[in-house]
């Protein structure tokens, strides 16, 4: 009768953890994106383009009938699958986003990025000295990669368990993370309590690691630094620094998104396949992917409108690449509707509770969301500062300025939550208590994108300050 | 001719009886103080021969304090070590947050095993037990919270062949503390 927790620790992870990062590794090389020509990124996309693989190849093993306790065939797979991406080559195509100032604060940026990456992996850390037992970590996340351990595959058993009601919890949830978790059961060989939380957890250092990229393209490499320990730094980043739900993957596939984003500003083809990737990641790792898809279709959209000269144009080829979100979405709601998954929110029509609940619901979830952009402990004001300061500092030339399209997404986005908010079917105190903090955690590396570069020209390290908007080239 | 020394030893000596009294019945004192009401349902259960069904026993922290998440921890390594995958528990306690946070915990950590929270025991407990073929587990919260009947009811569960008691009495009370 006596049933024993299997604990395979850190040095047990490796074989988990290994295979994702060598294939994700391999797609970058083959995108054209070498450790040295993004030096602080390269890491953290390997690991969050790796696992996002990883959760693709699992997600077939599953389809076609395989075994959910087996760790070698879909290990075997993925390590064939970027021996194939190293076959292929890749281009050299220089750095990544070369760095415009190298001048000033050239040591004070790699030392402080590697202040701040310790911090995240202590953080990482301390999360992993408690067992997955509440929250959405447990309810949402953990609990259904155990069902999917127990039931041994996408089966009977498996729809059964899933269909008990009051047990797994959201269950319309994309599977990217409870696969993540699955590929540690499977390794173990029985569920554990700690350790799969750990491939979840490491997308927040990966995700320091591509912000970092992004923050050391300012003008202002002093104000970059800053910006990048005042992110590792938040109360915020720490807690998800320690959880195993989906928040930090979002969080993490919006930062590559934006990284594709920069780089597809300066005229680079290699933004698109990123910009991609990102997206998708964000799209696979939590349903908030969707809004945050519409939030930018809108930005975009607008920017287009109100610009008054035509932009460059984007290469066909790049809009190709849009078809990685589009088949990541169609792969999720065919998920969905093959199990039967249906999202709480949706159940009983979104829009119709949203009119109903308007009135007596948005003042308070503005309130909230006020609340917590003059907070300084959630992201040190900056989410605030990012919302504020393109007016101000462009002025006139907002219209013509790629940042404008960031700043119109992160409004959009920060409204769309506030939607989200008055139509939900839960009771709003607690769903604002519990999740709003999270939600704007999301929407984070981007404001800190923003408003770091903007200082950044802003307040130069060298001599010569050219106009801001320069320094958001139109997309 | 006895030396000075001798007498005031023999007199130390006519103590040590009297403080090993004493101290014997400081703790003789404490014993029973300490089997207040845990141990008093413990012992009425092995008077009456159910120790064979009893297979745990968790000493609940009184509920005056916060959720003790090492009480709770106590409790999942020894549901852990003694209920096979397919067990099926029942979390008896009065308070619906606790039971519930309880319940959503021991759901997750423990899967695959299952739980139910009742507030105590129903009337119709024997024939929803007996409907449930894998062997049933009692996990008993917190009886100081008073559920009606629950001493009495507790010997019956044990009482019933294929059925496990999980006792979980109160500690003594001090400020809630352990």
């Amino acid at each position: 009768m006596t049933a024993s927790v299997p604990e395979i620790g850190l040095p047990g992870l490796l074989p988990v953890l290994l295979p994702p990062f060598l294939a994700g590794a391999a797609l970058l090389r083959r995108l054209g994106i070498r450790p040295s020509e993004a030096p602080y990124a390269w890491p953290g996309l390997a690991w969050i383009l790796g696992a996002f693989l990883a959760g693709l190849v699992e997600t077939s093993w599953l389809a076609a009938g395989g075994s959910s306790r087996e760790s070698l065939g879909p290990d075997l797979v993925l390590l064939v699958c970027a021996a194939g991406l190293l076959l292929g080559g890749g281009p050299r195509l220089g750095p990544l986003l070369p760095s415009e100032n190298p001048a000033r604060g050239g040591r004070v940026f790699p030392a402080v990025f590697l202040l701040a990456l310790a911090l995240s992996f202590l953080f990482v850390l301390r999360g992993t000295l408690t067992p997955i037992v509440v929250g959405d970590e447990a309810t949402f996340w953990a609990l259904k990669a155990k069902v999917l351990y127990h039931a041994g595959g996408w089966n009977e058993a498996f729809r059964e368990e899933m269909a008990e009601p009051g047990f797994v919890l959201q269950k319309d949830y994309p599977f990217w993370n409870p696969l993540l978790q699955l590929r540690v059961f499977a390794r173990a060989g029985g569920l554990t309590q700690f350790e799969n939380r750990i491939p979840i957890q490491l997308f927040l250092p990966a995700l320091l690691c591509v912000l970092a990229e992004i923050l050391r393209a300012a003008d202002s490499k002093v104000l970059g630094a800053l910006g990048m320990l005042a992110y590792a730094t938040t109360w915020r980043f720490a807690v998800h620094c320690g959880d195993g739900g989906g928040d930090g993957m979002v969080a993490a596939g919006l930062t590559v998104a934006l990284l594709g984003g920069f780089v597809l500003g300066r005229g680079d083809s290699r933004g698109a396949p990123l910009a991609a990737f990102g997206t998708a990641c964000a799209l696979y790792a939590k349903n908030e992917g969707m809004l945050y898809l519409l939030a930018f279709a809108a930005a975009a959209t607008l920017f287009l409108v109100m610009r008054r000269r035509g932009g460059r144009k984007p290469r066909p080829s790049s809009l190709l690449w849009v078809l990685l979100p589009a088949g990541l979405l169609a792969l999720h709601w065919g998920t969905n509707a093959w199990f039967g998954f249906e999202s709480p929110w949706t159940r009983h029509g979104l829009g119709g509770r949203f009119v109903r609940q308007f009135g007596e619901n948005v003042l308070p979830v503005l309130a909230h969301y006020l609340g917590i952009l003059t907070d300084p402990r959630h992201a040190a004001l900056v989410p605030l500062l990012a919302l504020l300061l393109p007016p101000l500092v462009l002025r006139g030339r907002i219209r013509e300025s790629g940042a404008a399209v960031l700043w119109l997404f992160l409004i959009a986005a920060f409204l769309g939550q506030v939607c989200v908010f008055i139509a939900t079917p839960a009771d709003l105190s607690w769903h604002l208590e519990t999740a709003a903090d999270r939600l704007a955690f999301h929407l984070s590396p981007p404001s800190f994108a923003l408003a770091i570069h903007l200082l950044g020209a802003r307040f130069r390290d060298g001599e010569r300050r050219p106009p801001v908007a320069e320094k958001f080239p139109r997309p | 001719m006895t030396k000075p020394t001798q007498g005031r030893i023999s007199n130390a000596l006519r103590w040590v009886p009297a403080l090993w009294l004493l101290l014997a019945g400081i703790s003789g004192i404490r014993a029973r103080l300490a089997e207040a009401p845990p141990a008093r349902v413990l012992s009425r259960l092995l008077e009456e021969g159910a120790e064979a069904r009893i297979e745990g026993f968790l000493q609940d922290w009184g509920s005056k304090a916060g959720w003790d998440p090492r009480w709770e921890g106590r409790a999942r390594r020894m549901l852990l070590r003694h209920t096979g995958e397919g067990a099926r528990i029942f979390l008896l306690g009065e308070d619906p947050w606790k039971r519930q946070a309880l319940l959503d915990h021991m759901a997750v950590l423990l899967y695959p095993r299952r739980f139910w929270p009742l507030a105590g025991l129903p009337p119709d407990w024997r024939s929803r037990v007996t409907a449930i073929e894998e062997p049933v587990f009692f996990l008993e919260l917190f009886p100081d919270a008073t559920v009606p009947g629950i001493e009495t009811a507790c010997v019956k569960v044990a009482e019933e062949p294929g059925l496990r008691l999980w006792l979980v009495p109160r500690s003594l009370r001090s400020g809630g503390g352990k």
